[in-house]
Parts: structure tokens; sequence; C-alpha cells
């Protein structure tokens, strides 16, 4: 891997993207809208106390219940909300990088750029891992700054009982190792979906099923059957990262320059 | 060492053969035409001398360099023009080549874009967005992006296509100047007169390989050599030149004979043979086949109905 290539390629198209003003305030403010859905239901959460619990009698809820004793019944339902619709914050690199990837393909077919730029030495590894970056990096910037943002503001309104419950290991783990790591495999299937497709938005919504699980998680946290421990978070990660790259192993070993032609040209 | 040198390559899409048992050499510092209606392989066959798809079967080497096992020094050793310059437009003139600079490990990058921009006559408009500039300037600056990692061998596809006369002309220019600079180049194009003035030979392709020589010895090859003849009367004219031995055909318009000989140096016994039938003779003209008749002349005999040429190169 030539990273002189990768980077060159990487400026370029950041150097493109940011004149997209519909593909920035996509990128950008769909994320800080979600985040403000977050906080005005965390911070008008404790209005809720005759919110009855539906995990209070389930036994994977327990552990929950256990180390949420010493908190208020509002501040009880305040964790609650919070740890589940932190789930939701995981959709963002998602979203913004798939969004992105996407429009840097489009970008190189509008620009009929493919030929000349696969005419260089670049390897198809290196094209692959600079249009992944391209979208990763602002992606998981973009989910990182809202998240800061979203602390600021919670550590300002909420008890220090409730803050340190919600900003757990368990929610560190799943914005910092979690959220890039499904924002990865989104875009990897992505990625090898464009292999067989020649529509890049068929290939955005194939790689945007990763979504799927984190509701799927997100529901099973709501009925109370599951509960996302560190230790559990961890173990997904290492599982999230195999299978990350053998995606990424997988999307390298199909793609040709041939495929990137004639499937990203048309 | 050719510059280039196939042997039998073919490509194939699915059930359709887009090139087949190509086998050309070009030599190094050699300005070579490809010729060819729509549709008959002169695409596939630069991207496959380009490394950019494999062939399906046969050899080439390019620069020295075997394709399908040293893609990345061949990639080294050419610079392509594609069909359209593939430029990024929301970017200047200088960033699009400071891209590919840099894509290509070029060492001095600034200078060497600045050297670029100089030579093909766009150091004043650097800085501006490639989308502002005009179609010949455009393809003025895709022909520089080619040429700043000073490749040995160029691939210039269809480099003129709807450019007007001028900036047809400027590109052209710059061409015969590369080949100045020893540089080989092989040129894909629809322009016979292009391919006329600027190629020491063509390939004339249909699939495969129909005819590649100089189109000098093409034109002597094919096409009979033919003479115009404007007489003062055309009383016993024709009927004289017909009745001689070497002529193979005789039109007549308006006083001038059009005399297809079956020799070229039979010009002289046809104008003693006018003569002596009491013709009386203003001039004798040779007339020099035009590359275009050639061309269709062969493109005819191959395939009569693509000699126009219809449908999409591939």
């Amino acid at each position: 891997m030539n990273l002189g290539r990768i980077r060159a390629l990487v400026l370029k198209d950041w150097a493109e993207l940011v004149q997209e003003r519909a593909l920035v305030a996509t990128s950008v403010g769909v994320p800080f809208l979600l985040v403000a859905i977050y906080l005005l239901f965390a911070l008008y959460a404790p209005e809720m106390n005759d919110l009855e619990l539906p995990s209070i009698d389930r036994p994977p809820i327990a552990p929950l219940e256990r180390a949420e004793d010493a908190l208020l019944t509002g501040d009880r339902v305040q964790v609650l909300v919070l740890r589940q619709m932190l789930l939701l914050l995981l959709v963002i690199p998602e979203m913004a990088t798939m969004a992105i990837a996407t429009y840097s393909v489009i970008g190189e077919k509008r620009a009929r750029s493919l030929e000349p730029l696969l005419a260089t030495p670049i390897t198809t590894a290196e094209l692959l891992a600079a249009k992944s970056l391209v979208a990763l990096i602002p992606g998981i910037a973009i989910t990182w700054a809202v998240f800061g943002l979203a602390a600021i503001v919670l550590a300002a309104a909420l008890p220090a009982a409730v803050l340190n419950t919600v900003f757990d290991a368990g929610t560190l783990l799943l914005v910092f190792v979690i959220a890039p790591l499904v924002a990865l495999l989104g875009l990897s299937l992505g990625v090898i979906a464009s292999a067989r497709t020649s529509d890049a938005r068929t290939a955005q919504q194939i790689g945007v099923v990763v979504i799927l699980p984190l509701i799927a998680l997100l529901v099973l946290q709501l009925e109370g059957l599951l509960l996302l421990t560190p230790a559990l978070i961890l173990a997904g990660a290492a599982v999230l990262l195999s299978v990350d790259l053998l995606v990424l192993a997988l999307g390298v070993r199909i793609f040709r320059r041939e495929t990137i032609l004639t499937r990203w040209k048309s | 060492m050719p510059a280039i040198e196939t042997r039998e390559l073919t490509r194939r899409f699915g059930g359709l053969t887009a090139v087949e048992d190509l086998s050309i050499t070009v030599e190094r510092g050699e300005i070579v035409g490809l010729l060819g209606p729509n549709g008959a392989g002169k695409t596939t066959t630069i991207r496959m001398l380009a490394a950019l798809i494999p062939p399906t079967s046969g050899t080439a080497r390019v620069a020295g360099h075997r394709l399908g096992e040293e893609d990345d020094q061949v990639r080294r050793s050419v610079g392509i023009l594609t069909e359209t310059p593939g430029l990024y437009d929301r970017l200047s003139a200088r960033r699009n080549l400071e891209l590919h600079a840099r894509l290509q490990g070029v060492d001095d990058v600034a200078s060497t874009v600045d050297r670029y921009l100089d030579l093909l006559g766009l150091a004043d408009r650097g800085d501006d967005l490639a989308g502002a500039f005009s179609k010949g300037m455009r393809q003025k600056l895709a022909l520089a992006r080619a040429l700043l990692h000073e490749p040995g061998i160029l691939l210039l596809d269809e480099p003129t296509a709807g450019l007007d006369p001028h900036l047809a002309r400027v590109v052209r220019d710059s061409i015969v100047s590369l080949r100045e600079k020893g540089r080989t180049i092989l040129l894909s194009t629809h322009n016979l007169e292009e391919a006329e003035r600027l190629c020491d030979r063509v390939a004339m392709i249909q699939r495969r390989l129909v005819a590649f020589d100089r189109p000098a010895a093409l034109r002597e090859r094919l096409l009979s050599p033919r003479v115009r003849v404007r007489l003062a009367e055309t009383d016993h004219g024709a009927a004289a030149a017909r009745a001689l031995p070497f002529v193979r055909a005789v039109t007549e318009e308006g006083g001038t004979l059009t005399v297809t000989l079956a020799e070229s140096d039979a010009t002289p016994d046809l104008v003693r043979g006018l003569v002596e039938a009491g013709a009386r003779i203003q001039e004798v003209m040779a007339i020099r086949p035009t590359l275009e008749e050639v061309y269709l002349e062969i493109m005819a005999a191959e395939h009569p109905s693509t000699a126009g040429g219809e449908g999409n190169d591939r």
C-alpha cells in the first residue's frame, strides 16, 4: 500500500466534497438533528415518571436494575431512555459514511475520471482504501462531534449520578469502538455491492442494511431481553472486527480494475 | 526492442469478440494510427495496452513489459488520453495535474505541473477551475496529465474528437512535437485526414487487423494508380484511352478523363497513346488517392455493412 497515493486521492475527494453543499448539509445536519432529538428525550425523561419500565421483571435487565437501585425513579427512566436512544446515535456514522461514499463514487462517474485514474499505478486496494477513508474519517468525526456535544449538554443538565450511569465504559465502547466498526462494515458491504451492481445507490442501500442489527439490538434492549454490558460490547466488537476484516479482504479480492471501470462507470 | 508488440491479442466480452488475434508492432518514436469504424475494437485495444482491462488471450509487451504480468510497470511507461478528458471540474487545472503527478509518483510535483501547464499553453489558467475550460483547453489539460510522468508511450483515444478545426490543429501540433521529442504514439481516430497527416503507419482494424502499413504503401498496394487528363475536345479521347492495354477503366466528365492504370509508371504511355490517337491534351495530373478512399475500399471489402461505422466503440 502506497500511503502517498491514498492520501492524494482522499484529499482530492475532500476538496470536491466540501463544495457539495447539499451533501455537507445532509452529512452534518441530520446527525445534529438526531442528537437534538436525543437530548430532547433525555432532558424531558424525568417528566415521564409514570412510565412503566417494560423490563423491570425480566431477568436480563436485572443487573441494570441493581446498578441503578440508588437512583430515583425519574432518574432511572432518564437512564433507560438515554441508554436506549444511544443506539440510535450509532446510525449516524453509517448514514454519513454511506452518503459521502456514494457521492464520491458518483463524482468519479460524473467526471468520467475513472479511466484516467485507473491508468495510473494506483492499486485496487489503494483505491478502495482511499474511497473508504474519504467517507469513514468524516463519518466518525461527525459521530464523535455530536456525541461530544451531547455529553457537554447532558453534563450541564443532568445529575452526576445519572451521568455516571449513562456514560459508563459500555457507552464509551459503543461510541468509540462499535460505531466505527459498524460504519466500516456498511462501507465495505456497499463497496462489494457496487462490484455487483452498476448503480451506486443500490450499493448504498445494501450497505445500509447493517443498520438493521442495530435496530434489532435496540428492540431487544427495550424488550428487556438483552443488556449491552461492557463485556458483551467488547465481544461484539471482536466479532465485528473479524467480520470487517473478512469483508474488506473479500472486497479487495473481488475488485478488479475492469470491474470498477464497467460497474462504476455506467 | 519495439515500443509496443502484440501477438494474437484477443478480448471478448461475454459472447461478443471486441478484438481478435491482433498482432502489431509499433517501433519507438513512431506514430501509429488505429483506424476503424465504431465498434471495431479501437478503444478496447487502447484499454488493454494501458493495462486497464486484461486480454482474454494473446500476449503483448508495452515498453518491454509483459501485459498481465508487469501491469504496474506498463502503467508507469504509458500515458493515456481517454476519449473524454475525465477532469475534476470543481478543482483547478493545477490541482487536477497535482493529483495525477502524485499518483504517478512524480518527484517534484509543483515544478513538473508548472512545466506541463506552460508546455501546453495553460500557465496563466492553472488556478482556474477545470470546469470553466473550453473543450480544447480541457483536451490540452488531459494531454498534460498524460505526460506528467514522462511516459515513453502515449495512447491517445480520439484526441481531437469534438474539437473545432483550430483547436484540433493545436492538439495535432502538440502530438507532432511529442513525436519530435522521441515519444511513441498510438492514436485512435476516426479522422482519416488527421491519420494521414500525423501517422507514420496506420493499422486498420475491424475487430481484427485488416491492414497495417504506411499510408502511401497502402495506397499503392490497394488502389490502382489513376490519372486525370483534361482535353481540348473530347473527340476520340475516351475511346482511345480504353483501347490501350494498360488502361483498366476510363470515366469521362466535361472534357476530363479519369483513367485507372494497371501500373503507376504507365502515364507517359497513356499520354503518347492519346496524342497518337489525335487527342489534344491540355493537362495531365496524377490522382493521389486519399487515405479515406483506401480505408473505405478496405473496409468495404472486409465488411460491407460496417464501412461507414455505426454503434458504440468498444
